[in-house]
C-alpha cells in the first residue's frame, strides 16, 4: 500500500510543480484546485488572480497537498525540486513587497498556515512574523516607527514558534501536560498582572522588550534549544 | 520558514487534527497545503485593524453584511475570543457590542472598499463568503474567503433568497440545502409560556438556534463523562478551543462567557446545528468552584439544570419544556420545499398511527400513510379497553372464545382506521395487519393476571398454562405476522372486516378512504393467497351489508424476509404492492438482533469492518441488492407494481436517493422527517434523474 502510493507520487513529480505562486494580479492557481492547494490557497488564488476580483491580496505561495503526502510517504522529506520552487517563489514577493527576507533594514515578514481541502477551524498550526530575530527586528522598528509593535510581533512569533515548530511539530510531551505556550502565556499573564493592565496593548515597548529576553530564556531552558538567531530559507535546516 | 512548513505538515497528524477529521469524517490521506504569505499588520496602531465577516448574516441568513473587527490587533485575536470585538456596521451590533464603534463610523473609506469587494466575492462565488481582512496603516488587505458555515435557517433563507435574487437558479438552491440541516427547522424551542414567566438569569449572542436543556458541566472531559452516563448536559466555559470539540459534540448545548458570533464555539456549533450562546458575559464561571454566578448573585453548580434560548441567546434556570415550533410560519421553508417538490420524483409518506401523527404529518408534506401499524392501539393512552379485549384473544383457547374476545376488540379496531383514513381523505393509507408475537401482549404483574383470570372466568392455573404455552425461544422468527393470520384466520377477518366497513362508511359519507391492505412477515405467495380469500370473502360480505357496489383499497405485503424478496416475482402474482419492511430486512439478512446491536456494532465500526451502522442508512450493498431484485422480480411479473419502504431507513437522505435510483414510488418515514425525505428525493431527482414516462 505505502508502495504504491509513492510510485504515484513519483509519477506526479514528474507534473513537478509543487508550489504556486499569488499576488500582484496574477496567481497560478484558483478556485477549482481545492484538491491541491486546499481551501485557503485556492481562494486566495481565485481573489488574488482572478479577472473579475483581483483583490488586494498580499502576495504569497502555496506549497501543495501533495508535497504533504510526499512528506508522510517519504520519511518526513520533501521533494528535490521544492527548494527552487520555492526560492523562485520567495523572490517574487520580494520583487513585489520591495522587501527582502532576512534583510536588516527591510526585512520581509511571512505568515505560515495550513489549508486543507475542507476547512477544520483552529485545528491546525500557524507561525505568524516569520523572518524576525535580533537583527531584523531593528528594520521592523525603523519602519514602522513603533517598537512597542515590533517586540509584540516578536513576542507572539516566539510563542508561535516555540509551542509549534519547537515543541509539538518536535514531538515532545511536555512536562506535567503544560506547554511552552501555556509557560509562556502566564508570563504574559504575570505582567499584566504585575502592572495592573487589563489588555495587552497596555503593555509598553520595554515591558515588551523584556518579555522577548524572558521568553528566549525560557525557551532554552524547557525545550533545550535557542529560539533560531539565523534565517535561512534553505530547504530542511531551520 | 521551512520549520514552520514543516510544523504545519506534521500538525496534520496531531491528536486534536485526526479527532477532528474523524467527527468531520474528513479523510486522513487528504494531506494539507501550506500557504507561504507576505505579513500585512492589524496591530501596527489605531489606524489598523483586523476582523472576520459574512457577506449574508450566518445566524439567520438575512441579507446584510454582517462582521466583527478589532481594532489594533493580530487576526487571531478575533477567532480567539480575547477581546469583545466591535461590529463592521450597524446591522452587525448586539448588546455585547453596543457601545462601540462600528468600522463605517471608523474607518468610512476603507469600509466602502470592504463592502463593495465583498458584495463582488458573492456574486462571483454565488454564495454566502466568510472573509478575513486587515487592514494596516489605513491599506484594506483580504486575508482569506471561504463559503461560510451556516445553521439551517439560515441556509434555507440564503438559499431560497439567493433563488429568488436570480444569482443561484432552483437546482443549486435545492443543493444547497442539507438534508439533515432542515431538522434545525424543525428542533423543539423552549415552551414560549414557559419562557414568559421564568426570569432571564443572564442573556449573551445567539450563536446556534433552538431550545435545549441540560445539566450544567465545567468541563469537555466532563461532557464526554456525562454523556457517557446517558446525562444530558450543557458545557459551560469561558471560550472554547479546538480541544474540546469532543465534549462539545456530546453537548446539548454550549455557553461561553467570552468571545462573539465568530468565536471558535459560535463557529463549531453552528456548523453542526448546535444550540449555542456565547459572549454571555453576565455570567462569572468559578472553575474551582465547579460553578457560575449570575449577575443577580444566582449560583449555578455543576449538574444543575438550566435551559437555553439559542435562537435568542437567553439562558434560563431549571429544566424547562421543549415544544415543536410551527413550520408554516417559516416563509423560506415553504419556497423551498415548492421547488422541492416540482423537483422530486418520488412520492413521500409517513409513517402515523393516530389521527394526531396523521395531522402532523400530512402538515409536513406526507402524500399518504405508508404505515399504520395495527398493534399501536395496544399501547399507551387508551389502551386499557382494547388491550383486554385483545389480551382474552390472545389466552382463548377455542375458535368461539377468540371470536367473541375478536367481536370485542372489533369496534376499536374500526374506529382507529376510521379516524386516520378520514384524517388522510384522499391519500392512501397502508394498514399493515396484526405483526408482534402474541405473548408480548400478555400481562406479566399478578395483579393483571388475576384480573383476566377472573374476567375471562377460567382459574389461574389454566390461565397460568396457557401464557406458558405462548412461550416462545426466539420470538422475532416465532408466531408473528402472517403466520398469526394462517393460524387464526378469525384475526385477518376481524381486521380487514374492520378496515372495509370503515372505509365503505366513509366514502358513503363524501370522503375519499383508501387503504391499502398489508400483510407483514410473509416468506412465499402462498401465505399471500390464503389470506387473500379472506379479504375476498370479506369485502363481499361489507359490500352486501352496507349496499355499496365497490370500496377501493389494494392488497400488497410487505417485504421483510430474504427470500420473499428473491421470490418477489411470485409474491406479486398476488400483491398489488410491495412495501420493503427494511428494519426486519436488515435483521434477518445480517443476522443481527437490532436490539443486541450495542454489544458488537460499536467495535466493528471503529474498526471500519462496516462502514455504518446498517439500520441506520440502508447496506446498499448487501440489503440493496435485495431491496433492488425484489422490486425488479415483482415488475416483471406486474409492470405497475407499487413499491415503497417503511422502515427508519425511509428518513435517511442516503437511503432515499437509494430507493430513488432503483425505481421506487415511495418512501415513508416517522412524520418529522418527512421534509428531510423530500429534500433528498429532490436532490437525488438532480443527480440521477429518471427518464419521464
Amino acid at each position: 500500500m505505502q508502495r504504491k502510493k509513492v510510485i504515484i507520487m513519483a509519477k506526479s513529480t514528474k507534473a513537478g510543480k509543487y508550489v504556486y505562486f499569488f499576488g500582484g494580479g496574477k496567481a497560478d492557481g484558483n478556485e477549482s484546485m481545492k484538491n491541491l492547494l486546499g481551501g485557503k490557497g485556492a481562494n486566495l488564488a481565485e481573489m488574488a488572480g482572478h479577472p473579475n476580483l483581483r483583490l488586494p491580496v498580499p502576495p504569497g505561495f502555496t506549497v501543495t497537498t501533495e508535497v504533504c503526502t510526499y512528506y508522510y510517504a517519504n520519511k518526513r522529506t520533501y521533494p528535490k525540486t521544492l527548494n527552487g520552487q520555492v526560492q523562485e517563489a520567495m523572490a517574487k514577493m520580494e520583487k513585489l513587497t520591495g522587501k527582502k527576507f532576512g534583510d536588516e533594514k527591510n526585512p520581509l515578514l511571512l505568515s505560515v498556515r495550513s489549508g486543507a481541502r475542507k476547512s477544520m477551524p483552529g485545528m491546525m498550526e500557524t507561525v505568524l512574523n516569520v523572518g524576525l530575530n535580533e537583527k531584523t527586528i531593528q528594520g521592523i522598528i525603523a519602519q514602522s516607527g513603533d517598537a512597542r509593535f515590533a517586540y509584540d510581533a516578536y513576542r507572539r512569533l516566539i510563542m508561535m514558534y516555540a509551542d509549534v515548530v519547537m515543541e509539538k511539530a518536535a514531538g515532545i510531551e511536555p512536562k506535567g501536560g503544560k506547554g511552552i505556550r501555556k509557560v509562556l502565556d502566564e508570563k504574559l499573564e504575570h505582567i499584566k498582572h504585575s502592572r495592573g493592565y487589563k489588555s495587552d496593548t497596555e503593555l509598553t515597548a520595554d515591558e515588551l522588550k523584556d518579555l522577548v529576553k524572558d521568553y528566549k530564556k525560557t525557551v532554552k531552558k524547557i525545550l533545550g534549544k535557542d529560539f533560531p538567531m539565523i534565517l535561512t530559507n534553505k530547504c530542511g535546516v531551520v | 520558514m521551512w520549520g514552520g512548513v514543516g510544523a504545519v505538515f506534521a500538525s496534520w497528524n496531531g491528536k486534536r487534527a485526526i479527532e477532528y477529521r474523524r467527527i468531520e469524517k474528513i479523510p486522513h490521506e487528504w494531506g494539507t497545503a501550506v500557504n507561504v504569505q507576505a505579513m500585512v499588520f492589524g496591530n501596527m496602531g489605531d489606524d489598523c485593524c483586523t476582523g472576520v465577516a459574512f457577506t449574508r448574516n450566518p445566524g439567520n441568513g438575512e441579507n446584510h453584511f454582517y462582521g466583527e473587527y478589532l481594532v489594533n490587533a493580530q487576526g487571531e485575536d478575533v477567532v480567539a475570543g480575547i477581546r469583545t470585538p466591535a461590529p463592521v456596521n450597524q446591522y452587525s451590533k448586539n448588546a455585547q457590542s453596543e457601545q462601540f464603534v462600528s468600522l463605517e463610523k471608523l474607518m468610512p473609506a476603507q469600509y466602502k472598499e470592504l463592502f463593495t469587494i465583498q458584495r463582488r466575492l458573492e456574486k462571483h462565488y454565488k454564495d454566502m463568503q466568510d472573509i478575513e481582512f486587515t487592514i494596516e496603516k489605513g491599506k484594506l488587505y483580504m486575508l482569506q474567503c471561504r463559503i461560510g458555515k451556516r445553521n439551517g435557517v439560515a441556509a434555507v433563507r440564503m438559499a431560497t433568497e439567493m433563488h429568488k435574487e436570480k444569482l443561484i437558479d432552483a437546482k443549486t438552491a435545492i443543493m444547497r440545502v442539507g438534508p439533515n440541516q432542515l431538522v434545525e427547522l424543525l428542533l423543539p424551542m423552549l415552551d414560549p409560556k414557559a419562557e414568559l414567566l421564568a426570569p432571564v438569569i443572564a442573556k449573551g449572542l445567539p450563536a446556534g438556534p433552538g431550545g435545549a436543556k441540560g445539566r450544567v458541566v465545567f468541563s469537555s472531559a466532563d461532557a464526554v463523562a456525562w454523556a457517557a452516563k446517558g446525562e444530558k448536559v450543557i458545557l459551560v466555559r469561558e471560550e472554547t478551543s479546538p480541544e474540546d470539540v469532543d465534549g462539545m459534540h456530546k453537548a446539548q448545548a454550549i455557553l461561553t462567557t467570552k468571545g462573539g458570533m465568530t468565536s471558535h464555539a459560535a463557529l463549531v456549533a453552528r456548523g453542526w446545528g448546535k444550540c449555542c450562546i456565547v459572549g454571555c458575559s453576565d455570567i462569572e464561571i468559578h472553575s474551582e468552584a465547579k460553578n457560575f454566578h449570575s449577575n443577580n448573585g444566582l449560583v449555578i453548580k455543576e449538574g444543575d439544570w438550566i435551559s437555553l434560548n439559542g435562537t435568542k441567546g437567553t439562558v434560563y434556570e431549571g429544566s424547562m419544556a421543549l415544544v415543536d415550533i410551527d413550520i408554516d410560519k417559516n416563509q423560506s421553508y415553504k419556497d423551498l420545499m415548492k421547488l422541492v417538490d416540482k423537483t422530486k420524483q418520488i412520492g413521500v409518506r409517513a409513517n402515523a398511527e393516530t389521527p394526531r401523527d396523521a395531522t402532523t404529518a400530512v402538515k409536513f408534506g406526507a402524500e399518504g400513510i405508508g404505515l399504520f401499524r395495527t398493534e399501536h392501539m395496544f399501547y399507551g393512552e387508551g389502551s386499557e379497553a382494547p388491550l383486554f379485549q385483545l389480551r382474552k384473544m390472545i389466552v382463548s383457547k377455542t375458535e368461539k372464545e377468540r371470536r367473541e374476545a375478536l367481536n370485542g376488540l372489533f369496534k376499536y379496531v374500526k374506529k382507529d382506521v376510521k379516524d386516520t383514513l378520514s384524517v388522510m381523505n384522499g391519500h392512501p393509507v397502508t394498514i399493515r395487519l396484526l405483526d408482534p408475537p402474541l405473548h408480548e401482549f400478555v400481562p406479566h404483574d399478578k395483579e393483571k393476571l388475576k384480573q383476566l383470570s377472573k374476567e375471562l372466568g377460567i382459574s389461574m392455573g389454566m390461565l397460568n398454562r396457557r401464557v406458558l404455552a405462548l412461550h416462545e425461544n426466539n420470538p422475532m422468527l416465532g408466531h408473528r405476522g402472517v403466520r398469526l393470520g394462517i393460524s387464526y384466520p378469525e384475526i385477518t377477518e376481524m381486521q380487514v372486516r374492520a378496515i372495509f366497513e370503515a372505509a365503505a362508511e366513509l366514502n358513503k359519507a363524501g370522503k375519499k378512504a383508501f387503504p391499502e391492505i398489508m400483510v407483514p412477515v410473509t416468506v412465499i405467495s402462498h401465505e399471500l393467497r390464503h389470506q387473500k380469500e379472506i379479504v375476498d370473502r370479506v369485502y363481499k360480505e361489507v359490500c352486501e351489508k352496507l349496499g355499496v357496489k365497490k370500496i377501493p383499497y389494494l392488497y400488497g405485503t410487505m417485504i421483510e424476509t430474504p427470500r420473499a424478496a428473491l421470490r418477489a416475482d411470485f409474491m406479486a402474482n398476488v400483491a398489488d404492492f410491495f412495501s420493503f419492511g427494511t428494519n426486519d430486512l436488515t435483521q434477518m439478512s445480517f443476522g443481527f438482533s437490532r436490539d443486541d446491536i450495542g454489544g458488537f456494532l460499536p467495535k466493528y465500526l471503529d474498526l471500519k469492518i462496516l462502514p455504518d451502522d446498517p439500520f441506520q442508512t440502508i447496506d446498499q450493498e448487501g440489503i440493496g441488492q435485495l431491496i433492488k431484485a425484489g422490486t425488479e422480480r415483482g415488475r416483471v411479473t406486474k409492470p405497475n407494481l407499487k413499491v415503497g419502504i417503511c422502515g427508519e431507513h425511509g428518513g435517511d437522505p442516503e437511503s432515499v436517493k437509494f430507493c430513488h435510483r432503483i425505481g421506487m414510488n415511495y418512501v415513508s418515514c416517522s412524520p418529522f422527517r418527512v421534509p428531510i425525505a423530500r429534500l433528498a428525493a429532490a436532490q437525488a431527482a438532480l443527480e440521477t434523474p429518471r427518464k419521464k414516462k
